[in-house]
């Protein structure tokens, strides 16, 4: 690893930067709402996979040797059913105020191709991490974490040409046939070890990765972006770790007039994020490295004459539109992807720039209850890790004795220090406080809620554990400012300082009683008849809930045993469902005998059709209303559905990953109002999964076929693969955020036939109508 | 039974099942199947010359039909009527002479209640998916002679035991049932039967008691391997 103490300071500069022109050029974010889908549907949306593969085998050369033909004609298979896949999963964007912005980047490049520019089709990806990536098909993917981080239009510029020339040097498919002749041997690979040949394939890779960089910049040259910028992108791949702002989080954001935290909670000081730009190439990396890629594109720079050019074709102001959407849709997806710390401080950095935005200060509270109920976790993965930093001595935990890196490294420093109590405490205080200011939103109530009762059902606390007067809090203050055997002594005389000098260098419980920092949060607010009823509620309901446990424990074993029976009934039981919506269900066949792809598309395409049949056809004969939305419903003037889907799958597999979480999906708003659209309460979503691999020849069943009447049965199991088969369902009552009916059936070593699959549609549908017992 | 199987297909292509308000394959149906099951040991029999064993290849076999209905989510129900022949020949040695084998069979006919439960646990749903099942059957046997059974055969088949055995016998069975092209049922498994049999009408015989017939009934059932082909209406 070679040092760049020039690259350091770069990077620091840059940091700086990014906070300058953060604030220089702040557009105006007062309505933002998450994007979302608009205008017609784009025909590659609309078109079935299977079609779209079918026009793709004209492109199979055959000329080729026939194993090189046929896995050209699996890429084009793969690759359809993937991109299709990746299409409906909610995650894509279409039309929405930044992919359409980077369409009009990509027009600007384009402008003298316009051929080109007809096949390519760009699209938003949904997820914090930096990348662009091609397919074959000509869609090319731009991540909302990649928008965050460009500084102008001519680094966006750069990027999309770079994809642009993979997608017109068909990269992607010359890279899958490469892998497939270095698997196979043939050609240049022939007669070489196996360990030369991944080399080889990888040095091709590398190869083509520096072709897209020096075509992608002259096709920068063409568009009349500024060149520079092709340079100076390649930051965009060292910082792609690092959090796209380094703002310095202060602790007074949470503190109050009495609530204090102890001053070694936050680091003094930091270490700096520190590029490393390796010089050379890993053997088995797909890319060069960035040193190498970025020192080729100043070569090339330097043998181009006009390096005239802008940073802003399509508009500046656009364009840092675009970029602070991209940063304020960056801090929901933190939470939805459960990173809820990464949420809070990126939440906190945006809200230093927009002071009470109200899309910003209802994320921090989502941000905070999840941070919260992480914290509350008996082992939550942070402070596992730092746990385990401090019994290890591994650098860079939480908790270990180094500086934290950067100033997000702070932050976190700071949450895995505090108590979970007064994390508690601390989130209670601000999400108060934004609960009083839009009293209306019921998701904010519920977060409100939730707090408080973690507040008191976890943590066991009631009001009579806070303080509600100062006299005690200044007392302790001058017990501190008395003392003369302390070392550190209160920054001056006034009452905060002395108290912070308190709990600095005091256990508050040695001095009285079951005391502590904390119990001074809530002085004010306890003078508020709403916040004392809050409180008195999340009490009721603590006890409420620790009756009901103490009953549980009294119980004997065969209640016990009957009464978790009576619970897991309720979930896979009767329910009385008239009218469900069905949210894109899925079919897959896993083939693991197949090395290359383990997937059987066209077994998995076929399959998808009969299950959606069935679907609806045991619905109807169950006199269930069920309303799809998947793919197959779609058309060029259905963006609404496509929406309403995308809506739909994102809060069932949020509301899925955290189900064990009491915390509720921020499309809760959006949810409802889909409730009310489709006239039901009730989202479903459903799987069925085979599983196919090479029958293990039991010596049991071997023995089997001395025995005459089961003899060809053994024979036939002896040359047939293994199959098991999953179907897994589950229903959520998207008012309340409750799963309602959760199904997951494995069956092992059956097959899956048409008979089976309707029998389990049937009996799904069956069980959803039959009213509740 | 050619008239049962025409009437039983004509059934089949006409009757379309409703939705019921219990689960099973589209609601409650009725399976009308024919049935075998093999019987592949040949336990040790009891002969006037003591205990003898026998480790030939057998042909122990039944058949017949049954007629079940599926009466809710994994439970399905039935009656069964089935013929059986089982080989009850033995090998005699006389005085340390040539071994000689009587062919003598046991032949009969049984009636059973069958209960049969789709386990939860592997998935089932009547009618597909792996199964137990619990049968009481009620069967009528009697002994056949060989022809060449006429010098030295057993006292006990030449009329010195009642004509015909009446028994009572509990099995068990475990199981996988299929379903094709929507109608046509077909299940197959392992089915061990308690080898102690109620004699009913074993009569007081100095040589054949009830014991023998258990051995010689109940034993060879103990253990058989079954199949059925039905019709799913």
């Amino acid at each position: 690893m070679i040092n760049h103490p020039r690259l350091q300071r770069m990077a620091a500069l840059l940091c700086c930067l990014f906070a300058t022109a953060l604030a220089a050029q702040l557009p105006d974010m007062g309505n933002f709402r998450r994007p979302v889908s608009n205008g017609p549907l784009p025909v590659d949306f609309v078109t079935p996979t299977a079609e779209k593969y079918k026009n793709d085998l004209a492109k199979v050369d055959k000329s080729q040797q026939q194993s090189i033909q046929d896995a050209e004609d699996e890429f084009y298979l793969l690759t359809n059913f993937q991109v299709d896949q990746m299409r409906f999963s909610g995650e894509v964007l279409v039309n929405d105020s930044m992919g359409l912005f980077v369409n009009q980047v990509a027009d600007s490049l384009l402008a003298h191709d316009p051929e080109l520019r007809k096949k390519l089709h760009f699209y938003i990806l949904r997820t914090p991490v930096v990348n662009a990536f091609a397919t074959d098909q000509g869609v090319i993917f731009v991540t909302v974490g990649l928008l965050t981080r460009v500084r102008n239009e001519a680094e966006l510029a750069f990027v999309l040409a770079h994809e642009i020339i993979h997608f017109k040097r068909r990269h992607v498919v010359t890279g899958y046939l490469e892998t497939e002749k270095m698997r196979t041997g043939t050609e240049q690979y022939e007669g070489i070890t196996l360990n030369n040949r991944f080399y080889k394939k990888h040095s091709y890779s590398r190869t083509q990765e520096t072709q897209a960089d020096e075509e992608g910049f002259e096709l920068m040259l063409k568009s009349g972006y500024d060149p520079h910028a092709a340079v100076k992108g390649f930051d965009l791949l060292a910082q792609a770790d690092f959090p796209f702002t380094d703002t310095t989080f202060t602790r007074t954001f949470f503190e109050g007039k009495y609530f204090i935290l102890p001053s070694k909670y936050q680091a003094d000081t930091i270490k700096p994020y520190k590029i490393d730009e390796e010089d050379g190439d890993n053997d088995l990396a797909t890319h060069p490295s960035v040193g190498k890629r970025r020192r080729g594109m100043m070569r090339k720079f330097k043998n181009t004459t006009d390096t005239t050019g802008s940073y802003f074709l399509v508009s500046e102001k656009q364009f840092h539109r675009v970029r602070m959407m991209a940063r304020f849709e960056e801090c929901a997806l933190h939470s939805d992807e459960g990173n809820y710390r990464d949420a809070v401080y990126m939440t906190y950095a945006m809200l230093q720039y927009y002071p009470g935005n109200a899309y910003l200060e209802k994320e921090m509270t989502r941000a905070l209850y999840g941070s919260v109920l992480d914290k509350n976790m008996i082992f939550n993965f942070g402070d596992l890790a730092s746990l385990l930093g401090n019994i290890f001595v591994i650098t860079g935990g939480d908790n270990s004795t180094e500086k934290p890196t950067g100033e997000m490294g702070r932050f976190k420093r700071l949450v895995s220090k505090t108590e979970s109590e007064a994390w508690n405490v601390l989130a209670l205080r601000y999400v108060w406080q934004i609960h009083l200011k839009y009293a209306d939103d019921k998701d904010i109530a519920t977060w409100t809620t939730g707090i408080f009762r973690e507040l008191t059902f976890f943590h066991e606390m009631k009001q009579d554990d806070f303080q509600t007067n100062d006299s005690l809090w200044i007392r302790l203050g001058e017990i501190a400012a008395a003392d003369t055997t302390l070392k550190k002594k209160p920054k001056s005389d006034s009452p905060r300082d002395r108290f912070q000098c308190a709990i600095d260098n005091y256990k508050l419980d040695s001095i009285y009683t079951d005391l502590e920092y904390w119990s001074f949060a809530f002085i004010e607010e306890l003078k508020d008849p709403r916040f004392v009823n809050f409180f008195k509620k999340s009490t009721a309901y603590a006890d409420s809930v620790k009756q009901v446990n103490e009953i549980l424990d009294q119980m004997s074993g065969s209640e016990e045993r009957r009464y978790r029976r009576r619970r897991k009934s309720e979930l896979l039981g009767p329910q009385g469902i008239q009218r469900v919506v069905l949210i894109d269900p899925q079919f897959a066949v896993y083939d693991q005998r197949k090395e290359r792809v383990p997937i059987d598309i066209p077994a998995t395409l076929e399959g998808r059709t009969e299950f959606v049949d069935e679907l609806k056809r045991s619905a109807a004969l169950c006199n269930i209303n069920l309303t799809l939305l998947d793919q197959s419903v779609l058309d060029t003037s259905s963006a609404a559905a496509f929406n309403d889907l995308n809506t739909a799958s994102r809060w069932l597999t949020v509301r899925d990953d955290v189900k064990a979480s009491k915390l509720m999906p921020y499309s809760q708003a959006d949810m409802q109002a889909l409730a009310k659209k489709y006239g039901t309460n009730y989202f479903m979503w459903t799987a069925c999964y085979v599983y196919r691999d090479k029958r293990r020849l039991q010596p049991f069943r071997a023995a089997g076929a001395f025995l005459l009447p089961i003899a060809p049965h053994v024979l036939y199991r002896l040359f047939t693969p293994s199959e098991s088969v999953t179907f897994v369902t589950i229903v959520y009552d998207v008012s309340t955020g409750k799963l309602v009916y959760s199904r997951n059936t494995e069956l092992t070593n059956q097959r899956n036939t048409k008979t089976r699959l309707r029998l389990h549609v049937y009996d799904l549908m069956r069980q959803l109508s039959n009213p509740k017992k | 039974m050619k008239r049962i199987l025409i009437l039983a297909l004509l059934l089949a292509a006409t009757y379309t099942a409703s939705a019921q308000g219990k689960g099973g394959y589209l609601g409650h149906r009725i399976i009308v199947q024919a049935e075998g099951a093999y019987m592949p040991f040949n336990f040790t029999s009891v002969t006037p010359f003591g205990l003898l064993s026998d480790n030939r290849f057998v042909y122990n076999f039944q058949y017949g039909g049954a007629l079940h209905c599926i009466i809710s989510r994994r439970t399905q129900v039935g009656l069964s009527y089935n013929r059986f022949s089982m080989d009850v020949g033995n090998n005699y040695a006389f005085n340390g002479g040539a071994e000689t084998y009587y062919g003598t069979r046991l032949e009969g006919q049984t009636m059973s209640l069958v209960f049969r439960t789709f386990r939860k646990n592997r998935g089932g749903i009547a009618p597909i998916g792996k199964f137990w099942d619990a049968e009481l059957v009620y069967a009528q046997a009697k002994y056949k002679g060989d022809v060449a059974d006429s010098l030295d055969v057993p006292l006990y088949i030449n009329g010195a035991t009642p004509e015909m055995q009446t028994a009572l016998q509990a099995q068990f069975a475990f199981g996988t049932q299929m379903l094709f092209w929507n109608r046509v049922v077909a299940n197959t498994g392992l089915r061990f039967a308690v080898p102690y049999v109620l004699n009913i009408s074993a009569k007081d015989d100095p040589v054949f008691t009830a014991e023998h017939f258990q051995r010689d009934f109940g034993m060879r059932r103990a253990f058989s391997v079954f199949f059925g082909v039905g019709i799913l209406l």
